[in-house]
Parts: C-alpha cells; sequence; structure tokens
C-alpha cells in the first residue's frame, strides 16, 4: 500500500454535498428547536438526576425504622449512604460540566477523557462496594426479624452488587493503565 | 430562543468551508457503534455551542480539528476494536474523487486504508487523519498539543505499522 500516493489523493476527496446538506439541515433543525445537548451535557444531566435520586433514597430512610422495624442506627447509615453518594454524583457532574474539551489540544483532552470515564468506573464500584454492608445490615435485620420475604432478593442483590463492583474496579484500572501509556509516550519530547 | 443572526453566518461560513474536513474527521472515526452521521451531526452541534467561547487564541481552523477528532473520540462507546469488515463504505456516503478514471480502485484502496486505521489507537487516528490533510508536522503538533518532533516520529511509525498490517 503506497500511503504517500493515497495521500496526495485524499485531499481531493469530498463527500456528496446532498450528504452534507441533509446532516446540516438535521443538525440546523436541532438547534433551532433549541433542543441540543452534546454528550458531554447529557452526561452531566445524567449524574445530577442521579444526585437526586440517591438524596430520595435518604429520604426513605426513616421507613426502615417505622415500616421494617429496624433500628434508628440502621436507618441512619442507610440514609446517609444516600447523602455521600448524592454529593459524589454531584461533584462528578461538576467535575464534567467544566470541562472545555473542544479547545484543548487531542492529547491533553484525550487524558481529560480517559481520566473521566475512569473516575466514573470507579465511581460505579463505590457505590456498590459501600451499598454492600448497608445491604448486609439491611439483610441482617430483616433475618433477626424473620421477614423472610425479602431476604432472598437482598442477598441477591449484594452479591451480585459487590462482584459487579469489584469487576468494574478492576475494568478500569487496566482501561487507564494502557490509554495513559500512549498519551505519556505522545507527549513526550 | 432563536439563535442570534451574526452566530448563524458565522456557523454556516464554517459549515461551507469545513464541511470536507469534518466529514473525513468523522468518516475515519465511523464504526457501527458511532455512525458516521451521528459523529457529523455531533460535531457540528459541538461546534454551535462551541462558538460563542471560541476567542480566536488559536487558528479557526484548528479549534475546528481540534473540535472534530474530541468529539469523535469522546462519542466512542467502546474502546475494543470492531470487526475489519464493519467499518464505514465510503461508496455508502457519497465520497467520491473528482476524477472519475481512476475512481473505483482508489475508492477501494481507501476502503481497505479505513480498515487498518480502524484498528489504530485514538491517537494514532488523529494523527494519521491529520498527516493525510497534509497538514505540517509543527500544524499537526499545535492541534494535537505535541512536539513537532515527536509528531515526525509517530507519523514514520504509523505508517510502517499500516504498511505492515496490508501486507499482513
Amino acid at each position: 500500500m503506497d500511503l504517500d500516493s493515497l495521500k496526495s489523493s485524499w485531499r481531493n476527496f469530498s463527500i456528496s454535498d446532498e450528504k452534507i446538506d441533509a446532516e446540516t439541515r438535521e443538525a440546523t433543525r436541532r438547534i433551532a428547536r433549541g433542543k441540543v445537548e452534546t454528550s458531554q451535557q447529557r452526561l452531566v444531566a445524567f449524574y445530577q438526576k442521579a444526585s437526586i435520586f440517591a438524596l430520595c433514597v435518604t429520604a426513605l430512610s426513616p421507613n426502615l425504622y417505622y415500616i421494617l422495624g429496624c433500628p434508628v442506627w440502621v436507618s441512619v447509615i442507610y440514609g446517609l449512604y444516600g447523602i455521600v453518594m448524592a454529593i459524589v454524583d454531584f461533584w462528578f457532574s461538576e467535575k464534567i460540566r467544566k470541562c472545555n474539551l473542544l479547545s484543548m489540544p487531542v492529547v491533553t483532552a484525550l487524558s481529560v477523557i480517559i481520566n473521566l470515564r475512569k473516575l466514573q468506573k470507579q465511581l460505579r464500584a463505590l457505590g456498590m462496594v459501600l451499598g454492600f454492608p448497608v445491604v448486609g445490615i439491611i439483610i441482617g435485620y430483616a433475618w433477626y426479624l424473620s421477614i423472610s420475604d425479602v431476604l432472598p432478593g437482598m442477598f441477591a442483590g449484594a452479591i451480585v452488587g459487590a462482584i459487579i463492583g469489584i469487576r468494574k474496579w478492576r475494568q478500569a484500572r487496566k482501561l487507564s493503565k494502557s490509554m495513559q501509556e500512549e498519551i505519556r509516550e505522545a507527549l513526550r519530547e | 430562543m432563536r439563535p442570534d443572526a451574526d452566530k448563524e453566518e458565522r456557523f454556516a461560513a464554517i459549515t461551507r468551508e469545513y464541511k470536507d474536513v469534518i466529514a473525513k474527521v468523522c468518516c475515519l472515526y465511523s464504526s457501527p457503534t458511532s455512525p458516521f452521521d451521528d459523529l457529523f451531526q455531533e460535531v457540528l452541534i459541538n461546534i454551535w455551542l462551541g462558538l460563542d467561547s471560541f476567542r480566536a487564541e488559536a487558528k479557526l481552523s484548528t479549534w475546528i480539528y481540534r473540535a472534530a477528532l474530541n468529539t469523535c473520540i469522546s462519542w466512542h462507546r467502546r474502546n475494543s476494536k470492531h470487526r475489519q469488515s464493519d467499518t464505514l463504505r465510503l461508496d455508502d456516503i457519497g465520497f467520491d474523487l473528482p476524477d472519475k478514471s481512476p475512481a473505483n480502485e482508489k475508492l477501494e484502496q481507501y476502503q481497505e486504508l479505513l480498515k487498518l486505521i480502524a484498528q489504530l489507537s485514538p491517537i494514532d487516528k488523529a494523527l494519521i487523519t491529520l498527516w493525510l490533510d497534509e497538514k505540517s508536522y509543527s500544524e499537526i503538533g499545535t492541534i494535537m498539543g505535541m512536539t513537532s518532533g515527536n509528531v515526525a516520529v509517530k507519523i514514520h511509525r504509523i505508517k510502517d505499522k499500516l504498511s505492515k498490517m496490508a501486507e499482513a
């Protein structure tokens, strides 16, 4: 394959005007409707909603005491878990929002993206790992209080959640290691 | 809220002048999970949304290349390599050479090149994209955030790698 010869005619390749005009019209229509957002903005919105959802978990925590009959401290731990996850999700949404990827040099932008992805997977893993003892405690009390209907589901959820969390943590480490090596090589003088 | 007329004019001028640049970048990053149409529109929308914050510290062409490349790289949902047979067909999106005579053979060669480029890492893909567009090593370095020396070394290695992949 003669790359230099291909390069000399690459500049002369063009996409059909019809295709371009169709895609540009579609993009312009979406812009005119005012309903455009980048994938970055969608991610910010996702984590803001996750933060609100986590606060709802906190709001429901008194039910563990009043309905399930668990001790107050179990209810408090469950509520605290919700607060921690709400803070973490909101912090992450702000971190994403403040990235101005468009103007960054490509290697810098890639480095930011990789670190955000790694952080995203770690936060998911953290949520599952922190959730495990919380769920474990509730399972323990459900067992103690002989609320047998919910026990199998609780056990299954706890085990599956822990396995998924650990796997995601390991995936995040592996992924970022190879990409960061490439970025380091690209930035070498 | 209706976009203002000045911004619309700038956006229209950019799409007219840089449509092929953006299309070629999207073409090289397209895959079954990142279709060309979605990528192209996402780049245009990002350019529209980013126009207000463009302060001309860099050349407009540098900014456009960065916007297109950064959008395509961040859009990728998977990091694993997809099957060679799943790369974009250039004729499906109306790619064409103005000179028709050796067009079919050249189109097949570019199709083959696309399959090989699809297997490169995001940084290598960006470098070869800019090299194919006849950007100087210095310009490539500015867009990428690398020294021109490092760009030269990397491009030499990428070309070597692509040649070996083509022979295999």
